[in-house]
């Protein structure tokens, strides 16, 4: 599979800068923590050890993924025109919509009662996802949540959001 | 699915929904079971100790009370989590009485403050040195001293600015121990015998309840207790208390730990009444006592004015050697909090509403 | 013999009481379903229960706790097996193989196989438990801050390495980014926090279940249901219980191998399910005949972490009964449920109560056996739901994350934490990163960074002291040989696929 590897090689150099930057994060931040008595019994140490480690990781990608055309490949990815390929493809749309559907069941939690907060989610996820005919999965949608709110407030004796 | 199945199915979720509901009257908490949030991790020693209280004021109260573990910045996660709910009574807190010292000064809770609640403290247990001669050589209080001084003793402690903590630097500072002490953290009072016990560490600050089995079976050795008595554990097994070893110990504050139940001080009425009916009957139970017993603890049945002059002493002392040991940046003068020496409660009380 | 003549009658005691015939088969039963519910965990369910047991005898208390616990521990299985989302951390290594088995129809018997596993774990580690106590205790006790950091370590390498057969640093470098999550919060030595942007809500830390559901599940969900058909799993149940001819044979070598590293595992303290269950894994990768076929669907990889973090149970309570040490986190709970009901587990136990370890191998080995017949009941059923359309089954589960990463803290933002988890879930499968070691950072995390610097805290700085330990000394040879086999391993893949694409 050619045309993955090479995918791969310019994610990887993306990673890579990615993690670099995250190491330094980390370093510089762990170095400006309290010190106690010795650095090496610190909070920043640990941290410190991380980061460091995240950069050498890096360092490590870009060495491998260069020697494999890696900068040339991110420099495609990330070109206007293929990110704008990407986002208009159905796979990524269809899972976008599928996350945006997740996000404001979150966003709407404990704002709306959780039975029905649950029974709009999974109607409208169904039916997105065209998942069957409509008698079947409203059913469905409508006494999942309520089963789930039971076993948990009555026999696990969570309360609910 | 059949239309049958379904069919079942709806009638049995309605059948349960309306159980659920059917039984209201009567109740304290009419709404609903209440939650008791507890500030550190499920089976450790906050945990251990509250749960007994709970269990009991459940049976006295004949109503399901939860409890849910929400660990994290020495319970202040907890805290803030249980004053930001509304003070309905239906949400409740626990944590050691050690805790709020360092809410205010390490900035990690501002609502979580002693005068915020209603304690109920059932029991209480000191701190204890604990060694194992055969391991580090160390048989006296006097060999104690002398291994801090030289620099060649490692202290065991569960966690910094932990009470047991607070009690070592008062130690150190009574007997004149002029060396900076090197401790080890170990994460549990448990886990601090069995380095001492393994050899690991010289010499380990622990609440005494935790190492009472070591001690009884004489793997380990109890240096002193932080009570201001003897212990006489069996006839022939008598624990020295700190005050035994001359005046110099009485500066040593006595910050026995307790593990109160807490409920926002403007809860309803009738519910902190009840709890307090509950609580009283709880600590006068059998099980309680004997549960004390072999955890080498004390029932106390503290509540009311009591427990807060209780907590809010314990609350300065913290504060300060939290403080003086540098765990903290920020002084708890800025707070108004005083020293213990200066600690006077008809100074402080207006704080919790008394006059 | 005065003792097995214990270990006998407890066994009587038990079976000739009703009630608690009914609470192990009630407690193994909800246990399951606790295990396989992402996000509900054994620790979470014996925390719930612990007030329940309180009104019970002392013996129905431990045999309804240890069932539950038994149960939970092995319904991971299922969830892992069935749509690629652990129950729990420990079932993660059973996901490997155990959903490849799914996919290619054989789901039956990857659970039949993963139940029985669990059963042999466990009953191996309760004759290990009965037989070794007074002996292997002494284990823990090797087990000093130095040597916790290093296997903290030890498992992250491992699990990084194992999660992914193509390009293990891969596998690190999540493994690292998970200990960088844990170091988020206040740290368990001085409370300082860290990385808290001054939110109290993470000066909590990055809660671990809230991570693990949102990691594994909402990816998942995301992943599978983007696909224009997702995949769908055909074909007839079959036979859930393996011939136990090939099991014998072909099982028996691994089986044995896996417990006895479950026990250990079981036996330190801090390390769990988890790290048990991968350990199993890689031994058995490296061990077995068909070692390279590990992470295409063989029931080896099934049985190797099901026996591994089962036969954890036995060797946690070691320590547990003998030191008052829990070797594991539910073994915590069931340590404050004993304590509850007057028993101290600890060097005292065996002068005050004589009684108390025979009665927990007695109970252990009912609840294994009842959560082997709930196991075989369900495992039918269970593989229907497998048939049932993924876009059904998957949208399902959601409400299921969000109520288990809700039900950790008690908070609204947990669940929010979990999104983003799922988000971060999500990037790292498209590019072939592997999850699992992120959530074993997560969980190791803590105890490398705080056990490190207690170490050095003991050493007064020093690093020369440290490498004078026996057990340190081994360790960090281990880690050394993880390390190279795994530069080997990535060098091997590149090189391999260079050839290919050069070749296309």
């Amino acid at each position: 599979m050619p045309a993955k590897t090479q995918k791969l090689a310019g994610a990887d150099f993306i990673t890579a800068i990615i993690l670099m930057a995250l190491g330094a994060a980390l370093s510089v931040d762990a170095l400006r923590m309290r010190v106690y008595r010795t650095f090496l019994i610190s909070p920043g140490f640990f941290p410190l050890i991380l980061g460091a480690l995240f950069i050498f990781f890096g360092l490590f990608l870009i060495y491998r993924s260069s020697r494999r055309g890696g900068y040339a490949d991110a420099a495609r990815i990330l070109t206007p025109d293929n990110i704008k390929k990407s986002l208009v493809s159905p796979v990524f749309k269809k899972g976008f919509t599928v996350f945006l559907l997740i996000l404001a069941y979150v966003a709407l939690l404990g704002k709306i009662e959780f039975v029905y907060l649950s029974m709009g989610y999974l109607i409208l996820t169904f039916l997105f996802l065209n998942a069957g005919k409509w008698y079947l999965v409203i059913p469905v949608a409508v006494i999942a949540p309520v089963l789930v709110q039971l076993a948990f407030v009555h026999l696990f004796k969570i309360p609910m959001p | 699915m059949s239309k049958k199945v379904l069919a079942v199915a709806v009638l049995l979720v309605s059948l349960f929904a309306f159980a659920g509901s059917a039984f209201a009257a009567d109740k304290v908490w009419t709404k609903g079971a209440p939650t008791v949030y507890v500030g550190f991790g499920a089976g450790g020693g906050t945990d251990t100790a509250v749960r007994p209280l709970i269990a009991l004021m459940e049976k006295k109260i004949g109503e399901t009370i939860n409890v849910v573990n929400v660990p994290g910045a020495a319970s202040a996660v907890a805290a803030e989590q249980v004053q930001g709910l509304a003070h309905d009574g239906y949400a409740l807190f626990a944590t050691g009485s050690g805790c709020f010292g360092g809410f205010l000064i390490t900035d990690t809770s501002k609502q979580g403050i002693p005068w915020n609640w209603w304690g109920f403290h059932h029991i209480q247990g000191p701190a204890a040195l604990v060694v194992n001669p055969e391991k580090s050589g160390i048989n006296t209080v006097d060999d104690a001293i002398k291994a801090l001084n030289d620099g060649k003793a490692n202290v065991g402690i569960s966690s910094m600015g932990a009470g047991i903590h607070a009690f070592v630097e008062a130690f150190a500072a009574a007997a004149g121990v002029k060396t900076t002490i090197n401790y080890v953290t170990s994460g549990g009072d448990g886990a601090t015998c069995v380095a001492v016990l393994a050899g690991e560490i010289e010499i380990g600050s622990i609440s005494f309840s935790a190492g009472i089995d070591y001690v009884k079976s004489g793997k380990l050795k109890v240096l002193l207790l932080n009570r201001r008595e003897a212990l006489k554990l069996s006839d022939t097994l008598t624990l020295p208390a700190i005050t035994d070893f001359g005046a110099q110990y009485n500066a040593v504050p006595d910050l026995a730990e307790t593990w109160p139940v807490m409920i926002p001080r403007d809860a309803p009425k009738e519910i902190v009444d009840k709890l307090t009916e509950a609580f009283i009957w709880a600590c006068e139970q059998p099980e309680m006592k004997t549960f004390a017993e072999q955890m080498g603890y004390q029932v106390i049945t503290r509540h009311g004015e009591e427990a807060d002059k209780v907590l809010d002493y314990q609350y300065a002392a913290y504060a300060w050697v939290m403080y003086d040991a540098k765990l903290a940046e920020v002084s708890p003068e800025k707070f108004n909090i005083p020293r213990p020496e200066a600690w006077d409660w008809n100074k402080e009380k207006a704080k919790y509403g008394y006059k | 013999m005065e003792y097995f003549k214990h270990i006998f009658g407890m066994f009587n005691a038990m079976l000739s009481d009703p009630w608690i015939i009914a609470l192990i088969f009630g407690g193994s039963l909800a246990g399951l379903l606790v295990g396989v519910i992402p996000g509900l965990t054994a620790t979470m369910a014996l925390a719930l229960l612990i007030n329940i047991s309180y009104g019970m005898p002392l013996e129905r208390a431990v045999a309804f706790l240890l069932s539950v616990y038994v149960g939970a521990t092995s319904g991971g299985l299922c969830s892992a097996i069935m749509i690629n989302i652990p129950g729990t951390p420990a079932a993660a290594a059973t996901a490997l193989d155990g959903f490849q088995l799914a996919k290619q129809g054989k789901g039956g018997i990857a659970i039949g196989t993963g139940f029985i596993a669990s059963f042999i774990g466990t009953v191996f580690s309760i004759l290990v438990m009965l037989c070794l106590t007074p002996v292997l205790y002494l284990i823990a006790m090797k087990f000093g801050h130095w040597e916790m950091f290093l296997l903290a370590l030890f498992g992250i390498m491992i699990c990084g390495s194992l999660s992914t057969d193509k390009d293990p640093i891969k596998g690190w470098i999540v493994g690292f980014i998970g200990f960088a999550m844990s170091t988020v919060g206040m740290e368990a030595i001085y409370a300082y926090p860290r990385f808290t942007f001054g939110s109290l809500q993470l000066k909590g830390g990055v809660p671990l279940i809230a991570t693990l559901i949102g990691i594994f599940g909402i990816s998942e969900v995301i992943g599978v249901l983007q696909e224009t058909v997702p995949y769908k799993i055909e074909g007839k149940i079959g036979r859930i219980i393996p011939p136990l001819g090939m099991f014998f044979k072909k099982l028996l070598p691994a089986t044995i191998r896996s417990g006895i590293i479950g026990v250990i595992i079981g036996i330190i303290p801090g390390a769990g399910e988890d790290v048990g269950a991968w350990m199993a894994y890689d031994m058995g990768k490296r061990r077995s005949k068909d070692g390279d076929k590990f992470g295409t669907g063989v029931l080896e990889g099934v049985v190797c972490p099901e026996v591994a973090n089962n036969a954890v149970i036995g060797g946690a309570m070691i320590p547990l009964l003998t030191l008052a040490i829990p070797g594991s986190p539910p073994a915590a709970m069931f340590l404050a449920a004993m304590n509850l009901h007057g028993v101290r587990p600890g060097p005292m136990l065996n002068i005050e109560n004589p009684t108390f370890l025979p009665m927990v191998g007695a109970a252990l080995m009912c609840a294994s056996l009842a959560m082997l017949f709930w196991g075989l009941l369900l495992a039918k059923p269970m593989v229907g739901i497998l048939k049932i359309k993924r876009e059904i089954l998957l949208p399902l589960v959601v409400p299921l994350t969000v109520i288990g990463a809700y039900s950790g803290g008690i908070r609204i933002f947990d669940v929010y934490l979990m999104l983003f988890a799922g988000v971060i879930g999500y990037c790292l499968r498209q590019m072939d990163y592997p999850l699992a070691p992120m959530v074993l950072g997560l969980i190791l995390g803590p105890l490398a960074d705080v056990s490190f610097r207690q170490a050095l805290m003991q050493s007064r700085g020093q690093f020369l002291p440290l490498l004078e330990r026996p057990i340190g000394l081994l360790l960090i040879l281990a880690v050394i040989w993880i390390v190279w086999g795994g530069i080997k391993n990535a060098r091997a893949y590149y090189k391999k696929i260079d050839a290919e694409s050069e070749a296309g």
